[in-house]
C-alpha cells in the first residue's frame, strides 16, 4: 500500500516543485530585470511577479500537504493558500472595479514589454486560476471540503491547459479578450502543474485508506495518463492540421493574388489598347462618344496601373518590371494624348503624323512586351504557388488523416484497456459476489444459530437460520441487545464466563435454556468464539448455538421409557430373568420371580441357578442356558418342572434368548418363564374328558349298529305277516264274495284297512329311525327341481283333481338329498291332503335366500289347524285331526322336524282353522353335522 | 308239489302265506302253469343244480327264478351269488321278490347281477299286480337263449 501511495505522491511532489521553480525563476527574472527568465519563449507574455509569487507559495503548500505533515505545517499551508486567495481576489477586484490597489508593483517595477496599461498585473484568468488553486489547497486537509479541492484544482488545470493550447494554436482570442492580457505561457504551465498535482496528491490523513481506494488510484492514473496522452496527441495533431490548413488557405490566397495581378495586367493592356482604338475611332469618325470612351479608358489605365503596383508591392522583381513598364505606359498615354491634342488643334493629318511618330519610340507593342514579361513572371509564380497549394492541401490531408488515425488508434487502445479493466473488475466483482454468496451459503446452511457479538457483548448480527430457530421475525427489533440478557440464571453466569473466555482468546462453552421469540422452549449447546482481527486480537465474538431441545427431550423421553420398561418388567405376571452370559449369575429379576420361587431379589442377584435350585433342576437350567447362548437364538422349553417354595411344584413354559451387544457378542441371557401349571391341569382334564367321550361315542356307534339291524329286521319281518293278512283277506273277498253278506264284506274291508295302516306306520317309523342314524351327506341341492319332482310324484298317485301349485324361485340349498326329499315329500303331501277338501285348492311354495340361511315356505288354503295345539304338531304320533277326517300316521311332521333340525335349521308352522296353513323351515348355508 | 317235469318259474320263498299269495297271483294272471316252489335257499340251489333232493330232476332250467332275500339257512344273496357265479346258471333271469326296500340290499343284489328287484307291497292287490306283471314279462315276454 505504501508503494501505491508513493506512486501518487511522487508526481504531485514533482509538480509542486516544478511549479515552484517556475515561479522562482520568474521572480528572479523580475528581480534582475531579465526578461528571458520571465517568459517561456522569447516574445511571449511574461509571468507577472505576483503570479510568480503565488505560484511559489502554492507549490510550497502543495508540497507540505502531499506528505501528510503535522498539524502545524498544515496550518502554515492553509495560511499560504489563503494569502494567495487574497492576492488573486484583489487583482480581480482591480480589474472589475478598474482600480489600482498598487499590489502589482509591490514586488517589482514596470516592465517595458508588458501591455501598457497593465504591466505588472497578472492576467485575470491567472488570478482566477490562482484563487481556485489556493482554495483547493486550503480545503485539502478537510475531508468534507473534498469537493472544493477537487474542483478548484480542476479549474486551475483547465485554465493552464487551455492557455497552453491557445499558444499551441496561436489562438490568442481564446484566452483573452482583445483588451485583457493573456495568461503567460509559463504561468499556464504552472497552473496546469499545480492543478494536476493537487488532483494527484493523495487524501490527507485518512487512517484507514483501503486498498480499494489506492487500487482505484492506480487504475485512475493509468486511464488518466492514457487520456492525457490521447488528448495531447489529438491536440498536437489537431493544431498541426489547423496550422497546415491555415497555410493552405494562405497559399490559395496567394494563387488568387497572382491571378489578380495577371488580370490587372491584362486589364491594363486592354484598357491601353482600347484607348488607342477609341482614339483611332474618334479620329476616323469624330464621334464624341469615342472621345469620351478614350478618356474613360485612359483613366482606367491609370487605375489598373495603380492596381498592379499595389498588388505587386511585395514582389521586388515585379516592382522592377513595373518600374520599366510604367514609363512605357505613361509614355504611350502621353503619346496618345498628344495625338488627340494634335487632332483637336491641328486636325486629322497632324494627328496621324504624331501617331506614326509615336509608334516608333513608344508603341503599344512595347507595352505589350513589358506586360507580357510581367505576366510570365506571374505565371511562373502562379505555377509555383499552385504547386505549393497542392502540397499544402496534401499535407493538411495527411496531417488530418494521421491525427485521426492516431486518435482512433489511441482511443481504440484506450477503450480496449478500459474495457479490459472493466471486464476484469466485473469478473472480480462477480468472483467476489460468488465468493460472498458461497460464504454466506455456507454460513446460512449451518443448522445452528450463529450470532455475531461485539466485544461488549451486543448482538449485531444473526444468520437467517438463526432467526428461524429463534423464531425471530424481524432481527432489527432485537439488534444490538445485550446478549447475556437472553439467558436466565444459572445459565447467565455460564454465558458470561464463556464470553470472558472468548475475550481472552479461548472458546467458551456452556449449555442453557432460552425460549424462542414466540415462547417455544428450546435448549442450546453454545460455543462462544473470538473472531480475530488483523492484529491477532479479538475483533468481535461469534456465538454458535446448537438446538439440543430434541436431545434434551430425547433424554427425558428415554428416562420415561426406561421407567416404563422397568415397571413393565416388574409388573408382568411372568418371570423375567436376566443372567450374565459368562457366569450365568442373576443380573436382573422381577417381582413375579420373587413371588413364584419365594426368593427375594436381594438374596438372588449375583448368585446362579445352583444356589437357588436343586442340583437336578439347576443342571437342566444351566444346560439350556448354554444351549441358547451357543445357538445364538431362541430356545423354547415347552415344559419345565420347578420346585417352588410357595406353591409346590409348578410347570413353566420357558423361553431363553441370548442378548448381545452391538457387535452381536452375547452379553446376557434372557429367560422368560410362564406358569403353565393351571393350563397343564386343564389339558389333562380335557384329555380325560376326551377319552370318556370317545368311549361314549364308541358305545353309541355300537348302539346305532344294533338299532340299524333292529329296524331292518323289523321292517322286513313285520311286513310279511301284514301282507299275508291283507292278501288273504282279499282272497276271501275274491273267492267267497258271493257267500258273504254286506257285513262280512265290511269286516274284511276293516281287516284290510288296518293292515294297510300298519304298513304305513311301519314305513314311517322306519324312516323316522333311519333319520336319526344316518349321517348327513351335504350336497348342493337344486331345491326347485327337487320340489317339482316331489310335486309331480305326489300328484301322480293323486286321483282327485290336482290342486293348483305355484312354485316360486327357490334358492339352492346345502344338505342331504335323501333327507330333504323326505321333508319336501311330507310337507307337500300334507298340503295336498289337507287342502283336498277346499273348492279351489291352491298351494304356494316360496323360498328366500338370507344372509346365513335359506327360508322355504309352503302355504295351502286347506283346513288349517288350531294354533292352540301348534306345539303338538311336530311330535311323534301326534295328530291334530281325526283319522276319519284325514289319514295319516302322525309321524310325517316329526320326520320333517328331525330332518331339518339335523341340518341345523328350524321348522315352524302357522295355521288358522279353515283358513289354510303355512309351513316354513330354514336351512343354514353351511351345513353342520348335527 | 315236487314235480320233476319242466318248470317255468322257480319260486324261492320260505313264508307260506307269501308263497300262496304269489302263486295265486301268478296263476291268476294266466302267466304260467308250471311253477315250482322251494322253501329255502338250499333247496333252490339243489333244484337248479340238480343236487340233493332234486338229483333226478329232468327238464330244462326254469325261465325265471323269483328269489326272496330273508330266508333261513341260505339267504337270498348267497343263492344269487351262487346262481350268477356259475356259468351253467348265470343266464337264468333272477328277480328278487322281497319285502326289503333297503338300499343296501338293492345295491348288493345288483352288484351280484340280479336281473330285477321287486319289493313286495303290503297292499295285496298291488302285490298281485306286481307279481303277475313281472311273471308275464320275465317268463313270457322275455327272450332267453335256447
Amino acid at each position: 500500500m505504501g508503494l501505491l501511495l508513493g506512486d501518487r505522491a511522487a508526481p504531485a511532489r514533482v509538480a509542486a516543485v516544478v511549479s515552484m521553480i517556475g515561479g522562482v525563476v520568474s521572480l528572479t527574472g523580475w528581480a534582475f530585470q531579465l526578461q528571458s527568465l520571465t517568459t517561456a519563449i522569447p516574445g511571449a507574455d511574461a509571468m507577472k511577479a505576483n503570479t510568480g509569487l503565488s505560484v511559489v507559495l502554492c507549490g510550497f503548500a502543495l508540497l507540505i500537504l502531499v506528505d501528510g505533515a503535522s498539524v502545524g505545517m498544515e496550518k502554515l499551508a492553509q495560511v499560504l493558500s489563503i494569502a494567495v486567495m487574497i492576492l488573486g481576489s484583489a487583482t480581480l477586484a482591480e480589474y472589475y472595479f478598474a482600480r489600482d490597489f498598487g499590489i502589482d508593483e509591490l514586488l517589482v517595477g514596470d516592465s517595458a514589454r508588458g501591455h501598457a496599461v497593465f504591466r505588472g498585473r497578472m492576467a485575470p484568468f491567472s488570478a482566477l486560476a490562482l484563487i481556485a488553486i489556493a482554495a483547493a489547497l486550503a480545503a485539502k486537509p478537510h475531508q468534507r471540503l473534498h469537493a472544493v479541492t477537487r474542483w478548484g484544482a480542476v479549474f486551475g488545470l483547465a485554465v493552464g491547459v487551455t492557455s497552453l493550447l491557445g499558444y499551441l494554436w496561436g489562438a490568442a482570442e481564446i484566452v483573452t479578450d482583445r483588451w485583457l492580457p493573456p495568461v503567460a505561457l509559463n504561468s499556464a504551465a504552472c497552473f496546469a502543474l499545480l492543478g494536476g498535482g493537487i488532483l494527484l496528491s493523495p487524501d490527507g490523513s485518512s487512517a484507514g485508506s483501503d486498498a480499494n481506494v489506492t487500487a482505484l488510484a492506480a487504475v485512475e492514473i493509468k486511464i488518466l495518463a492514457g487520456f492525457i496522452v490521447a488528448m495531447s496527441l489529438l491536440l498536437v495533431g489537431g493544431s498541426y492540421t489547423y496550422r497546415t490548413n491555415v497555410q493552405f488557405a494562405d497559399s490559395v490566397g496567394r494563387v488568387a493574388h497572382t491571378q489578380e495581378v495577371r488580370a490587372s495586367l491584362a486589364s491594363l493592356y486592354g484598357s491601353l489598347a482600347g484607348a488607342e482604338v477609341a482614339l483611332r475611332d474618334f479620329l476616323l469618325t469624330p464621334d464624341a462618344l469615342h472621345r469620351d470612351e478614350y478618356q474613360r479608358l485612359v483613366e482606367d489605365v491609370q487605375v489598373h496601373l495603380g492596381n498592379v503596383d499595389r498588388l505587386t508591392a511585395d514582389n521586388p522583381v515585379q516592382q522592377r518590371n513595373l518600374a520599366a513598364l510604367e514609363p512605357l505606359v505613361t509614355g504611350r498615354l502621353a503619346a496618345l494624348n498628344g495625338v488627340l491634342r494634335a487632332n483637336q488643334e491641328f486636325g486629322l493629318l497632324a494627328a496621324r503624323a504624331v501617331l506614326a511618330q509615336s509608334r516608333k519610340t513608344n508603341s503599344t507593342v512595347h507595352v505589350r512586351e513589358s506586360t507580357d514579361r510581367m505576366d510570365s513572371v506571374e505565371e511562373r509564380l502562379l505555377a509555383e504557388r499552385q504547386l505549393a497549394t497542392t502540397k499544402e492541401r496534401r499535407t493538411t490531408l495527411i496531417s488530418l488523416l494521421v491525427t485521426m488515425a492516431v486518435a482512433a488508434g489511441l482511443f481504440t487502445a484506450l477503450f480496449r484497456a478500459i474495457h479490459r479493466e472493466m471486464r476484469g473488475r466485473r469478473n472480480a466483482e462477480n468472483a467476489l459476489r460468488a465468493s460472498e454468496q458461497y460464504n454466506r451459503s455456507i454460513v446460512d446452511s449451518s443448522p445452528d444459530c450463529l450470532g455475531v457479538l461485539t466485544l461488549q457483548g451486543r448482538l449485531t448480527q444473526m444468520t437467517p437460520q438463526g432467526c428461524r430457530l429463534m423464531e425471530v421475525e424481524d432481527f432489527s427489533a432485537i439488534a444490538d441487545i445485550d446478549w447475556l440478557t437472553i439467558w436466565k440464571e444459572p445459565d447467565r453466569t455460564a454465558a458470561a464466563a464463556a464470553v470472558e473466555a472468548a475475550l481472552r482468546g479461548k472458546d467458551g462453552r456452556f449449555q442453557g435454556y432460552c425460549a424462542t421469540q414466540k415462547g417455544n422452549p428450546k435448549w442450546w449447546d453454545v460455543i462462544v468464539m473470538p473472531v480475530l482481527g488483523a492484529g491477532g486480537r479479538p475483533e468481535r465474538l461469534l456465538a454458535v448455538a446448537r438446538d439440543i431441545s430434541d436431545v434434551k427431550r430425547g433424554e427425558s423421553d428415554l428416562r420415561e421409557a426406561n421407567r416404563f420398561l422397568d415397571s413393565l418388567i416388574e409388573n408382568l405376571p411372568v418371570m423375567v430373568v436376566l443372567k450374565d452370559a459368562a457366569t450365568l449369575s442373576f443380573v436382573r429379576l422381577n417381582r413375579a420371580f420373587e413371588r413364584f420361587l419365594g426368593y427375594s431379589r436381594d438374596e438372588s442377584l449375583g448368585k446362579n441357578a445352583h444356589d437357588l435350585f436343586s442340583a437336578e433342576e439347576a443342571e437342566f437350567i444351566d444346560s439350556t442356558d448354554r444351549e441358547a447362548l451357543a445357538l445364538g437364538g431362541l430356545v423354547d422349553i415347552a415344559e419345565q418342572q420347578i420346585h417352588t417354595d410357595s406353591l409346590g411344584v409348578r410347570a413353566f413354559h420357558t423361553m431363553k434368548m441370548p442378548i448381545g451387544d452391538h457387535a452381536g457378542k452375547p452379553q446376557f441371557l434372557l429367560a422368560i418363564s410362564v406358569d403353565i401349571t393351571e393350563r397343564k391341569l386343564a389339558e389333562h382334564a380335557i384329555r380325560e374328558l376326551n377319552s370318556a367321550l370317545e368311549a361314549k361315542a364308541e358305545q353309541l356307534t355300537a348302539i346305532n349298529k344294533d338299532l340299524e339291524s333292529f329296524s331292518y329286521s323289523v321292517s322286513h319281518d313285520l311286513r310279511a305277516p301284514l301282507r299275508a293278512i291283507d292278501g288273504f283277506a282279499l282272497m276271501i273277498e275274491e273267492d267267497y264274495n258271493e257267500r258273504l253278506d254286506a257285513e262280512g264284506r265290511r269286516y274284511l274291508a276293516v281287516i284290510r284297512d288296518n293292515s294297510k295302516r300298519m304298513g304305513a306306520l311301519i314305513d314311517d317309523l322306519l324312516a323316522f329311525s333311519r333319520l336319526g342314524r344316518l349321517p348327513i351327506v351335504p350336497n348342493e341341492i337344486n331345491v326347485e327341481s327337487l320340489v317339482r319332482e316331489v310335486v309331480e310324484e305326489a300328484l301322480n298317485g293323486h286321483d282327485e283333481a290336482p290342486p293348483r301349485f305355484e312354485i316360486g324361485k327357490l334358492p339352492p340349498a346345502q344338505g342331504d338329498r335323501v333327507l330333504l326329499r323326505q321333508v319336501w315329500t311330507n310337507l307337500i303331501s300334507n298340503a295336498i291332503k289337507y287342502s283336498g277338501k277346499s273348492s279351489e285348492p291352491r298351494i304356494e311354495v316360496s323360498g328366500q335366500q338370507n344372509a346365513s340361511e335359506n327360508l322355504y315356505s309352503i302355504r295351502d288354503n286347506g283346513v288349517g289347524f288350531n294354533m292352540d295345539y301348534v306345539d303338538k304338531l311336530f311330535g311323534v304320533f301326534q295328530r291334530l285331526h281325526r283319522a276319519d277326517e284325514f289319514t295319516g300316521t302322525g309321524v310325517g311332521l316329526a320326520i320333517v322336524h328331525r330332518a331339518v333340525t339335523r341340518h341345523g335349521g328350524r321348522v315352524w308352522a302357522e295355521g288358522n282353522v279353515n283358513a289354510g296353513a303355512v309351513f316354513s323351515f330354514t336351512l343354514p348355508n353351511r351345513v353342520s353335522n348335527a | 308239489m315236487h314235480e320233476f317235469e319242466a318248470v317255468d318259474i322257480l319260486l324261492v320263498e320260505d313264508n307260506d302265506a307269501d308263497a300262496e299269495m304269489t302263486t295265486r297271483a301268478l296263476r291268476r294272471g294266466n302267466v304260467v302253469n308250471r311253477l315250482m316252489r322251494v322253501r329255502d335257499g338250499v333247496e333252490a340251489l339243489e333244484f337248479v343244480f340238480r343236487e340233493g333232493t332234486f338229483i333226478q330232476r329232468g327238464g330244462s332250467q326254469p325261465k325265471l327264478i323269483l328269489l326272496d332275500l330273508k330266508m333261513p339257512k341260505l339267504g337270498g344273496i348267497e343263492v344269487l351269488r351262487r346262481l350268477k357265479g356259475d356259468d351253467r346258471t348265470k343266464m337264468i333271469p333272477v328277480v328278487m321278490l322281497t319285502s326289503s326296500a333297503e338300499e343296501r340290499d338293492i345295491v348288493e343284489s345288483y352288484g351280484l347281477g340280479v336281473n330285477s328287484y321287486l319289493v313286495k307291497p303290503v297292499n295285496f292287490s298291488t302285490f298281485t299286480d306286481v307279481v303277475s306283471q313281472a311273471g308275464l314279462y320275465w317268463a313270457v315276454m322275455n327272450r332267453l337263449p335256447s
